[in-house]
């Protein structure tokens, strides 16, 4: 009995009735809610810059949801672009020979990239997010309606106006992980 | 089974323009997606540009009467390529002409050839006709929208007064406004 104690995780095992009048046994029952996280309503950023036109720098921004069933309600972040070199994330003409145009990421803790103290991403590195900010009630953002993060990114002008013409595209990947 | 394939055919050959983003799924990590485009609108520009004043002596200038006005075209296309319409504004059809200051209105036609270099060397790349857009033209600067303040200038203008015009004129000042458009390509 003594053994089988110390390899219970709670110190409790089912236990049998005694043979009696009446008979009382006991059952141990034990639920594990394994940590998980969601970001969702995410949305295309699309840009364009109309050179002589436009100006200072070019930002668009995406809207998410960071949903988590952690009790802190913490999260970390990793951006990773596509094109990126180095820690730089990149916009890329993709063909034999691309020209790329580096941008700048932001992640927000409200939904419209704006206001507050975002944090700045660097290309395949986790940054905390601290502040219990992320959803613990739905998965979703209530579809969208409360939602409570984004992620801005930024051309600098002077990038764009020495820019060859042409599209640029990449693909940010945005990974969230409970802490 | 069909509507798999179709699934998978229309990823691979959808442009990324039309392709949305992703979101993650619920689960001890999630990963959304987001595609980013940005397109960067093809510009022109010509710069550099000087006005040009000439004086003819009868019995002392001899032959044709040619000026070059060095200039610089920059477009930010990585071809370089670009296209050129001049016009006159005392043109008679294409003929580019200066016209007199004096009240009868008489005119001495010019012509106008396009260099793709400074200086006008070698070959014109094209005659200049008024408002006659030009063939394709190459070399414009793809990095300084001035030329390096003008240090690299990619193109050149010739214009060229025939003798034989200048001989039969009145004397007078003559002038001429001349418009330069540059298209991109």
């Amino acid at each position: 009995m003594l053994m089988f104690l110390l390899l219970s995780p709670l110190g409790f095992a089912a236990t049998q009735g005694t043979l009696g009048g009446t008979s009382t046994g006991s059952v141990l029952i034990t639920l594990n809610i394994n940590p998980a996280i969601q970001i969702s309503n995410l949305t295309d950023i699309v840009i364009n810059y109309v050179v002589g036109v436009s100006s200072g720098n070019a930002t668009g921004f995406s809207p998410a949801c960071v949903y988590s069933n952690s009790t802190t309600k913490n999260y970390s972040i990793k951006a990773t672009s596509t094109n990126a070199s180095g820690g730089n994330m990149r916009v890329s003409t993709g063909g034999g020979s691309p020209s790329y145009i580096n941008y700048t990421a932001q992640w927000f803790t409200n939904p419209n990239a704006t206001g507050g103290t975002p944090v700045s991403l660097t290309n395949g590195t986790a940054v905390n997010i601290s502040g219990a900010t992320a959803n613990n009630t739905s998965p979703n953002c209530s579809n969208g309606a409360s939602n409570n993060a984004s992620v801005l990114i930024t051309f600098l002008s002077a990038d764009l106006s020495s820019a060859t013409q042409g599209s640029y595209t990449d693909t940010l990947t945005l990974l969230v992980t409970p802490i | 089974m069909l509507k798999k394939i179709i699934a998978i055919v229309l990823v691979m050959f959808c442009p990324l323009s039309l392709m949305a983003a992703t979101d993650g799924l619920l689960g001890s990590t999630s990963t959304g997606v987001i595609n980013i485009s940005l397109t960067i609108n093809t510009v022109v520009q010509i710069t550099n540009v000087k006005d040009v004043n000439l004086s003819y002596v009868s019995n002392v200038n001899t032959g044709d009467l040619e000026y070059v006005v060095d200039l610089c075209i920059y477009t930010n296309s990585p071809s370089g390529t670009y296209r050129i319409m001049m016009t006159s504004q005392n043109a008679s059809g294409t003929t580019h002409r200066v016209i007199g200051g004096n009240s009868n209105g008489s005119t001495i036609p010019y012509e106008a050839t396009w260099f793709t270099n400074s200086q006008a060397s070698g070959a014109p790349a094209d005659t200049l006709k008024s408002g006659v857009i030009t063939t394709t033209l190459t070399g414009a600067h793809t990095v300084s929208n001035t030329c390096n303040n003008g240090t690299n200038n990619t193109a050149a203008i010739k214009f060229k007064f025939l003798e034989s015009d200048l001989m039969a004129a009145q004397g007078g000042n003559y002038s001429d406004v001349i418009t330069v458009v540059v298209s991109p390509i």
